[in-house]
């Protein structure tokens, strides 16, 4: 491509050309020719071959972290050019330090070494790469550019934010999520049955009234309790992603969800993901480091968008519920017609639900000067009907606001926790 | 590692200025070099012959002298033959093109043409094997390219003498003259043209350039010099411009037959004699460029239309090229992070207008009110929505009709009676839902608007398919219910407020 000084040139010599045999001027043929040769030549370039390295500091992290990325880009041409490089990064990054892009003189075996710092402060598969390359001729007459295909994945979990959030004793029940009654005797605490005393019995258990009625040893029995399946629903839908992309409540869900997930993991419970947006994904339920991994990958390549409704999720998600399988519901509570139904419904069949209210992103916060009525604020006013809704049926919601932390919900719900 | 980074980038960066820097500076050295080049070019003129300013045994000047000498000015054209357009004294001028070592492009030519038609003036032109084609073509007149020989005066019969004559009526003399290799003219129509010289009887025509007498080589008497009247003035040819280089001009009467054809204008007050120096060739570098291009446009530049459509493509060129190109764009990184996404709900969050928010609302409850889903609500419904309202303010409202102040104080009205969004002027009713019996929570608390999915007149909580959302009150009261509402009412199947 020809740059607006090649063709003033171009113009100036071809004008002085055509002026100068028109009058029969030889000083205007000549300065013409001149012109037109010096623009002609110079703007002439040839492919520059080049090799590129380029060395991540780690491949896989997690959202909030730093990523050290080095590059090395070493010429392999014959000829001496201008160049200018940059690595071509994904939008969702932030650099953090050094750049990316710079210009230089290679000559034949020269190379350039560039390092820079990349912050990942969203999840997702985040590229970087290919090269981008400008060459220049020597006087900035002409450029092209191309691109050379070295690029790499960065693979960026959602954040785990719970390290200022360690509890002693982690609760065994949150609120109506995560532990359910087995049906059988165990070693709970909710009362299930009384029989003789065996050998080997705790004297805590021993029933004295039952004892002194019967005149026999009785003993309490408990109900077994265990950690029960927690489907976590994740509202990715498109209106959730009002905000910028960092600050959006499909972002904040998904991060909420990797923590509660990893919280559910270390309490040995069953955790399944199911994330509705332009289609249901469903992960069901299932324990451990392996669960929690395949949980924060398909966090991690979740897509918001769509108008998919949370009927149509738990539709799909229902053949992989169990009937006590506790549900937990993260969403901006964006208008859906199936909403509250659902979740009512769901409650009404006795299934325990939780919804955590992820607070949507306020453009208008920031720069109104007067506060506006909660009536005439129309996200609020659907918000809170859905949470009257929920609240007539029972269903507890917690507001999680815009800027918290993860680890102040969970403080909350651990609080909340009878 | 950093830091070692930092290092090269900074070198780098530095790299990168010196580099423009360095060009810029050799892009300027080539200007100005070029333009030093061009003009050392233009004044070099190698070894130019046939010229009024040069004193060479091949030049005019004795001739020019002469002239002046004899009492008429003397002047040259230097550039091109186009600055007759502007002479206002043609009769008065005689035009003298010794040696057409550059053809005449369409235009020059025509400038000649009318200097002698319409400007009554008188133009010699002496040439022989180069361009006086150019201009001899347009008075009918051409000179043939081939070589009139002799017997007798030389041994290879290259000098030519003849006697030449002028037929103006102050003077019928006859000149002796001497050629020197000279050509022959030739005419599809010699009526009109008078010839004022011609060969030798035993002169013959040189064909094959050989300066040698071939059996197939014609004896004939060939025209050397003619005059064509054009107009109000004339033009004379003459075969062989060497008759009037300084070491010919002298030979027999050279000089004063040069002189005789002047003889038109030497009574006028402001007689001048002009050479066209333009036609000469210097040898120097920029004329051979030049005659190649000239070569090469044949055709193009030599005609007035083909100069318009040179000029016509290279504007386009220019614009076209203006257009295409364009500065590279600036290479840098730049993220998204902080962008703003307003894909919410509607236009109300882009603008941040009362107008729309109440706009928005309003439909949003009546959307909800009506059991649609947001799609069917904005494509379908919402264009018979008018027909369910009865105040013509807050249908024009909906339909996002422009409103003067009376439409919009008619709309608040009726937004205040049907919906009861304004809570600080609207009165509240609280009900005692106590007193119905209906259990629950205390009906007491602040003043607040009506909330959605809510349904006083049936007394049940909870949303559903049939309660709910929706079921709006019509009678224009606005209640209120408290908080409070838990488990224990939905499970004791009422709890309404």
């Amino acid at each position: 491509m020809l740059t607006r000084k090649a063709i003033g040139l171009l113009s100036l010599g071809s004008a002085l050309l055509l002026g100068g045999l028109f009058i029969g001027d030889r000083g205007a043929v000549l300065v013409g020719l001149i012109v037109l040769s010096f623009a002609i030549i110079g703007s002439a370039r040839s492919p520059l071959r080049l090799d590129v390295t380029r060395r991540l500091g780690r491949t896989v992290t997690h959202a909030g972290t730093d990523v050290d990325v080095d590059l090395k880009v070493e010429a392999l041409s014959d000829s001496d050019r201008v160049i200018e490089v940059q690595d071509e990064l994904s939008s969702r990054l932030w650099l953090d330090g050094g750049v990316v892009n710079t210009t230089v003189y290679l000559g034949d075996g020269d190379s350039l070494e560039v390092g820079y710092r990349l912050y990942c402060p969203l999840r997702g598969y985040m590229r970087v790469g290919p090269l981008r390359v400008r060459s220049h001729d020597f006087f900035a007459l002409a450029w092209s550019d191309r691109t050379v295909e070295a690029r790499d994945t960065v693979t960026v979990y959602p954040a785990l934010d719970i390290a200022t959030w360690r509890p002693r004793h982690m609760p065994s029940t949150l609120p109506e999520v995560g532990q359910r009654s087995r049906g059988r005797v165990g070693m709970g605490t909710e009362f299930f049955s009384i029989r003789e005393y065996q050998r080997g019995d705790p004297y805590r258990f021993i029933n004295w009234k039952a004892t002194a009625r019967l005149r026999k040893h009785m003993v309490n029995e408990f109900e077994q309790e265990a950690a029960s399946d927690i489907m976590l629903f994740v509202d990715m839908r498109e209106g959730s992603l009002t905000g910028t992309p960092t600050l959006n409540a499909a972002e904040r869900a998904v991060e909420l969800a990797a923590c509660l997930t990893e919280q559910f993991v270390q309490q040995r419970r069953d955790v399944g993901l199911v994330v509705y947006g332009r289609r249901p994904l469903v992960l069901p339920p299932g324990t451990g480091q392996r669960q929690l991994q395949d949980v924060l990958y398909a966090l991690t390549g979740a897509a918001a968008g769509g108008e998919a409704t949370f009927k149509e999720a738990l539709d799909i998600a229902s053949h992989y519920m169990s009937p006590r399988t506790r549900v937990m519901l993260l969403s901006s509570l964006m208008p859906d017609e199936t909403l509250a139904p659902a979740v009512c419904g769901l409650s009404s069949r006795g299934r325990n639900v939780l919804v955590v209210h992820v607070e949507p992103f306020d453009f208008e916060a920031g720069i109104r000067t007067y506060r506006v009525p909660e009536d005439q604020d129309i996200t609020g006013v659907l918000s809170r009907a859905y949470t009257e809704a929920f609240h007539d049926a029972g269903v507890p919601t917690l507001r999680w606001g815009l800027g918290s932390r993860p680890a102040e919900l969970l403080e909350v719900m651990r609080v909340a926790a009878p | 590692m950093a830091r070692r980074a930092l290092v090269v980038l900074d070198l780098a960066a530095k790299t990168g200025v010196w580099v423009r820097g360095a060009a810029t500076a050799l892009s300027l050295i080539l200007v100005v070099a070029g333009i030093w080049a061009v003009d050392a070019a233009s004044r070099y003129r190698g070894h130019p012959q046939l010229s009024a300013y040069g004193h060479d045994w091949d030049d005019l000047s004795d001739l020019k002298r002469a002239i002046e000498e004899d009492g008429l000015r003397t002047s040259c054209i230097a550039s091109t033959p186009l600055v007759l357009e502007r002479l206002d004294s043609g009769m008065e001028t005689v035009l003298l093109c010794m040696g057409v070592e550059r053809a005449y492009t369409d235009r020059e030519a025509a400038a000649i043409v009318d200097f002698v038609q319409d400007g009554g003036g008188t133009v010699v032109v002496a040439d022989d094997f180069g361009f006086g084609n150019s201009i001899a073509k347009f008075f009918g007149l051409r000179f043939s390219g081939m070589a009139v020989r002799a017997y007798g005066h030389d041994v290879g019969g290259r000098l030519i003498p003849s006697d030449a004559r002028t037929s103006h009526a102050y003077t019928s003399g006859v000149y002796s003259v001497l050629l020197n290799d000279a050509t022959f003219l030739e005419a599809d129509r010699w009526s009109g043209i008078d010839i004022l010289a011609w060969s030798p009887a035993t002169s013959w025509v040189d064909l094959d350039g050989d300066v040698e007498k071939d059996p197939e080589e014609p004896i004939a008497s060939v025209p050397l010099v003619a005059r064509v009247r054009l107009g109000f003035g004339s033009a004379i040819f003459i075969s062989d411009p060497s008759v009037f280089i300084n070491g010919m001009v002298h030979e027999r009467q050279n000089l004063p037959f040069a002189l005789a054809l002047l003889e038109p204008i030497r009574q006028m007050p402001g007689r001048m004699v002009m050479f066209d120096e333009s036609r000469h060739a210097s040898g120097a570098a920029g004329e051979v460029i030049q005659r190649a291009l000239y070569s090469a446009t044949e055709g193009v530049l030599t005609s007035d239309l083909g100069v318009l459509w040179a000029a016509i493509a290279l504007a386009v060129v220019i614009v076209a090229g203006a257009v295409v190109a364009r500065p590279p764009q600036r290479m840098r990184h730049r993220d998204v992070l902080e962008d703003p996404s307003a894909v919410r709900l509607d236009p109300t969050y882009e603008r941040f207008s009362l107008y729309y928010r109440l706009r928005a609302i309003i439909l949003e409850r009546t959307r909800i009110r009506y059991h649609l889903a947001p799609w069917d609500f904005y494509t379908a419904y919402i264009s018979s929505l008018p027909e369910d309202l009865s105040e013509w303010g807050l249908r024009s409202y909906i339909e996002e009709r422009p409103l003067d102040t009376t439409g919009l104080e008619v709309m608040e009205r009726a937004v205040r009676s049907e919906y009861g969004i304004w809570p600080k002027t609207i009165e509240v009713q609280v009900v005692d839902v106590e007193a119905k019996g209906e259990g629950g929570a205390a009906p007491s608390g602040p003043a607040g608007p009506l909330p959605i999915g809510y349904d006083e007149g049936n007394g049940r909580g909870g949303v559903g398919e049939d309660r709910g959302m929706g079921n709006w009150r019509s009678d224009g009261s606005v209640h209120w219910r408290a908080n409070g509402r838990g488990r224990g009412r939905r499970r004791g199947g009422g709890g309404g407020a």
